[in-house]
């Protein structure tokens, strides 16, 4: 099965996104902060990592640039979160190393199609 | 006969009034009573004139008094004016302040507004989808519209915000452009598979028309995507059982200039509903549909067209709209194919802190890149990107400048601009290869015209198309710096021969070059451009080598530039012990190898590599 790490504090957002993943027919694990998400990762090895970029601690840009840094978490793919939606967010990920991104509110669809094409990219 | 006169003069106030004579032959009683009758005239005359005098004096005085009074009002008047406008610039500079507080005021409310309500929004949204799906799943069909009612109602107030939030954004000028290169194409696809749902809603029929060999565009990459989406999204809302056609073609404007621009021209046309020319007008402001009544019957906010403008003019691009009522709309988006970022004034850069010799004094493991162009504009770009990466970057104007500096500097690399006037860029390619001392060193071409192949064959390393893009000219850069040649190293040598022998040896194994003849020479290139490692000659006219020693080794800058001393002199045991103190390594003229001197050369330098 398909897993994926979902890093965000916002307990709401966190259970919605799970249970409807889940629903979905994904693994879903979760981590509450960018430091836990660096460990999850590392542990758990997730097929694909859903990041909440304003984390409390180490956000979501420091974290990605971790995971990137490291040639054990690199190759998985990252799909950035973010509530602003401002302009130059978008930009902001990517130069952290984000594989792609997507603004909140979820539209499930549309973030399971980006997963999709990150987790099967010839598919 | 003599006849003797008494002549007195009347006088008065500088003039001649006339004369009191006395005569000798009258005689004298006559003589003294006409005297006296001549007197009492000449007091009286004299009191007249007095007094007309006074008068006049007094009318001078009254004047002048009068004047007085007046300059007296008007100083006071001015001085009125200039405290009261004294207080009104202060009034303005306080109401200005408070302006610009409650305009950040307002723009961090609104940020912080945009986050604290989209997370309850998300809430909303989420779980009513998530009790949809249950609802389906669970065949409770008679709630699923009343659920569905809700999700909606959670974006179309999502829309809002966004849309709110944009334009807040772009009035209160926090809007940057952020140019990258895109597949037309892509972009297209992208948009057109986003709305296909809701064309298909309204039953309309979607056409794309876009040649397959259209290419990439450079323009900031969310802001067309968003106005294009504002566009087609427009045109399937306000349409039923039509069709919405999306036609991009390549169009060629030719400036008054005589350059020749190219456009990317993006048509939306519908067979919607269409707008009265009244409309038309007040499309593009904000808060304005075409129609109140529209509000109610389509939604929106009536910003999109208003937020689709903003962008697109930031981008150097105009959209119109031409539209008969009834019968249907067409959007028509123009983009410059290339997109130039717009500088504001506060961030012009100031060309007089980019001297040689203001930007020299840098420490020594700064890497330098020597910018060489003609356009105003493109040095100040690169210099900006470069010295935002910690480079330090000096600028020539010109080939011949160019030329010149790097002579001077020997940088670590060199941007090199094609179309100059006198000199241009491949002549300059061309010195630049055919100096010993500056053949290593790394030349990036960079033009509007493309010529990677004259470029490559006359030596440069690589190939920047202007506009230049940040991100390939920080990557180029990066790479060739990483790769280029070591140094530079400071030869001084009073022996031409032996100089250029020695410079050879170095070029040859990748080193940069200083080169001087002669101690003063020596010194004003380390002042310029402090060099990673000097080879010096002891023997030398004027100032000797050991002088220099003791000048740099008594200069807090440079006390560790490391020195290896190569010297036809026989040293004394007491000298060799002493130089050996203050210098890395001695070799003896005639007495090394030259693969020695250049193992110790990598010794000396690799060895030194922290920053000073």
């Amino acid at each position: 099965m398909t897993k994926i790490l979902i890093v965000e504090d916002n307990e709401m957002n966190l259970d919605m996104l799970s249970r409807r993943l889940a629903r979905k027919g994904y693994q879903v694990i979760t981590a509450m902060d960018g430091a836990e998400g660096l460990q999850m990762a590392n542990y758990e090895m997730p097929d694909l990592i859903l990041m909440d970029m304003s984390l409390p601690g180490m956000d979501g840009w420091e974290a990605t640039r971790h995971l990137k840094a490291s040639p054990d978490t690199n190759t998985i793919p990252v799909i950035a979160l973010t509530a602003h939606a401002m302009v130059g967010d978008r930009e902001k990920a990517m130069e952290a190393g984000c594989n792609d991104y997507d603004t909140k509110p979820v539209e499930i669809d549309r973030l399971i199609s980006k997963m999709e094409n990150l987790l099967n990219p010839y598919g | 006969m003599l006849e003797l006169f008494i002549v007195i003069p009347i006088v008065a106030a500088a003039a001649l009034y006339g004369f009191v004579t006395y005569k000798k032959e009258q005689s004298l009683r006559l003589k003294r009573e006409q005297l006296i009758k001549n007197l009492q005239e000449a007091e009286r005359s004299l009191m007249q004139t007095n007094k007309r005098l006074e008068k006049t004096i007094q009318e001078r005085v009254d004047d002048v008094q009068r004047v007085n009074d007046r300059l007296c009002d008007e100083v006071r008047e001015r001085k009125l004016m200039e405290s009261l406008l004294a207080h009104n610039v202060k009034i303005a500079d306080e109401a200005r302040e408070r302006a610009e507080e409650a305009n950040r005021t307002k723009s961090e409310f609104l940020a912080n507004m945009s986050h604290e309500l989209r997370t309850p929004l998300n809430a909303i949204i989420g779980y009513s989808e998530i009790l949809e799906e249950d609802a389906i799943d669970q065949g409770q069909d008679s709630l699923i519209n009343d659920i569905k009612k809700i999700r909606n109602a959670g974006k179309h107030l999502l829309s809002l915000i966004n849309d709110v939030l944009d334009l807040a954004k772009i009035e209160s000028g926090k809007v940057d452009l952020y140019l990258e290169s895109f597949d037309i194409n892509k972009l297209v696809k992208d948009v057109v598979d986003t709305l296909q749902p809701t064309c298909e809603k309204n039953n309309n029929k979607m056409v794309v028309n876009c040649p397959e060999n259209i290419g990439l565009m450079r323009s900031d990459f969310t802001k067309v995507r968003q106005s294009l989406f504002n566009l087609l999204s427009n045109a399937s809302k306000f349409t039923h059982n039509g069709e919405v056609k999306l036609t991009v073609k390549q169009e060629v404007f030719k400036a008054k200039t005589g350059e020749a621009q190219k456009f990317v021209h993006f048509l939306v046309q519908d067979t919607g509903i269409g707008m009265k020319p009244e409309h038309c007008k007040k499309l593009f402001q904000a808060f304005s549909q075409a129609d109140s009544s529209t509000t109610r019957k389509y939604g929106g906010t009536g910003l999109g067209l208003a937020i689709t403008q903003n962008f697109i003019n930031m981008m150097g691009g105009e959209v119109a709209v031409e539209s008969e009522y009834g019968v249907g709309s067409t959007f028509t988006l123009k983009l410059p194919q290339i997109a130039r970022q717009i500088i504001s004034k506060a961030e012009e850069f100031d060309e007089s802190t980019a001297t040689v010799s203001s930007i020299l004094v840098n420490p020594l493991h700064t890497k330098t890149v020597l910018v060489i162009d003609d356009n105003h504009h493109d040095r100040k770009f690169l210099h900006r990107y470069l010295s935002n990466e910690g480079y330090n970057v000096v600028m020539a104007v010109n080939g011949k400048q160019g030329l010149q500096m790097a002579k001077e500097i020997v940088p670590d690399m060199i941007t090199l601009d094609v179309m100059m006037p006198e000199m241009d860029g491949w002549e300059t390619l061309v010195a630049l290869k055919n100096d010993p001392f500056l053949v290593n060193i790394p030349v990036v071409m960079s033009s509007i015209i493309e010529d990677r192949h004259l470029a490559q064959t006359l030596g440069a390393v690589d190939y920047l198309s202007k506009p230049v893009d940040k991100e390939r000219l920080l990557k180029v850069v990066d790479k060739h710096i990483a790769r280029s040649a070591r140094g530079p190293i400071l030869v001084i040598e009073d022996d031409p021969d032996t100089l250029e022998i020695t410079c050879d040896l170095l070029v040859q194994a990748g080193w940069l070059i200083q080169a001087a003849e002669n101690s003063t020479e020596a010194l004003e290139i380390i002042e310029k451009s402090p060099p990673m490692l000097i080879l010096l000659d002891l023997m030398m006219p004027e100032m000797d080598g050991f002088e220099v020693i003791k000048k740099l080794r008594y200069h807090p800058q440079w006390q560790l530039i490391p020195i290896i001393v190569i010297t036809s002199v026989e040293l004394s045991t007491s000298e060799y012990a002493q130089l050996s103190k203050q210098v890395q390594n001695i070799f003896q003229k005639g007495k090394y190898e030259l693969q020695d001197l250049l193992n110790e050369v990598n010794e000396v330098v690799s060895s030194s590599l922290v920053p000073i």
